[in-house]
């Protein structure tokens, strides 16, 4: 991997993880999903830092380069992201328009 | 025109779901009092004074303190009817596209069915975009569900309580009246429909040409997931 685009990789990982515990300082979410986002960007700057470590399991998936290796988990990583970000705002939804038409039909005298 | 008695009047309830309606409201409202007694307004949290307007109009006003949407309106003014003992519910729009007039005969083609769908005939006034799509939602129904309606996207329409207990749709928006079409289907229910007046008061309302296309995907989506 070109060093470059390594410190911009390790650069981007830092600082997802001030905004991690940033956002966890100003209790927008649990200490487990502190842990778990943590986990991610951690795991996410070693291997920045050590490409080597994924060599073989970039052997075993027949992946040549690291660049495709990233854009390939990216991809997973963000469609896994999508697929829980839609069903979460779809429960939302659901929660609102109950507690809405529940508001409107009580307010009635 | 047929005369409603009085008798059965009270168990008829006209349901309005209104978004920014405060130009058309008050005389939708005067036509509609003269067929039903029962009229239930919902006020999908307008920004203009269309809760007022309803209010003073002496019929039950509902308002979302949150814009959800026609579907969702629909649904919250239905719920609170059924609460009220309603056994025929009358649904139609604000926005003067439907003419209260008609409701005695919705409820004359409801004797025997389940469900009264309303179709426009469509003419030159109609605008081409709509007349287009509305012409692809219904190819796409008679294919995915069999049935052969005039017209797929028209809100005005009558149903049984029973009907509507069953066929309670999810949509929040405009893709409630294809959702009820495909619960028509699900069910079986026996349906007719009516000729209604095109009345086109607004060009920039409605159904638009993204809410087209989100309707037949959601068509095939009901189709599958039933």
């Amino acid at each position: 991997m070109i060093a470059g685009v390594q410190i911009i990789g390790f650069l981007f990982g830092l600082f997802m993880i001030y905004l991690t515990f940033l956002y966890y300082k100003r209790k927008e979410y649990n200490t487990k999903a502190f842990g778990a986002w943590m986990f991610v960007w951690v795991f996410f700057l070693l291997i920045v830092a050590f490409p080597t470590m994924i060599y073989g399991l970039m052997e075993t998936l027949k992946v040549q380069r690291t660049a495709d290796f990233f854009v390939m988990a990216g991809f997973l990583f963000f469609a896994l992201i999508i697929f829980y970000l839609f069903v979460s705002v779809k429960h939302m939804q659901k929660n609102v328009e109950k507690i809405v038409r529940k508001l409107a039909i009580e307010s009635e005298r | 025109m047929a005369e409603i008695k009085k008798s059965n009047k009270k168990n008829i309830w006209v349901v309005i779901p209104a978004y920014n309606e405060s130009k058309n409201i008050s005389n939708v409202l005067k036509k509609a009092k003269r067929y039903a007694q029962n009229i239930v307004v919902v006020d999908d949290s307008s920004k203009d004074n269309t809760y007022n307007l309803a209010k003073k109009e002496g019929v039950i006003v509902l308002s979302h303190i949150v814009n959800l949407g026609k579907g969702a309106a629909l649904k919250t003014g239905c719920d609170f009817a059924i609460k009220k003992g309603a056994k025929i519910l009358v649904a139609m729009d604000a926005d003067a596209q439907h003419d209260p007039n008609e409701i005695p005969n919705f409820l004359n083609a409801l004797k025997g069915n389940d469900v009264v769908l309303g179709y426009r005939r469509f003419h030159k006034k109609m605008p081409l975009i709509f007349r287009f799509g509305n012409l692809f939602i219904s190819k796409t129904t008679k294919f995915l569900y069999g049935l052969n309606l005039r017209d797929t996207q028209c809100g005005y329409r009558s149903f049984t309580s029973d009907a509507y207990t069953k066929m309670r749709w999810d949509a929040l928006d405009y893709s409630m009246e294809s959702e009820m079409i495909a619960n028509i289907g699900k069910y079986k229910f026996r349906y007719t429909e009516i000729p209604v007046p095109t009345i086109y008061s607004e060009k920039h309302k409605g159904t638009t040409f993204l809410d087209g296309i989100k309707i037949v995907i959601n068509m095939i989506f009901w189709r599958l997931s039933r």
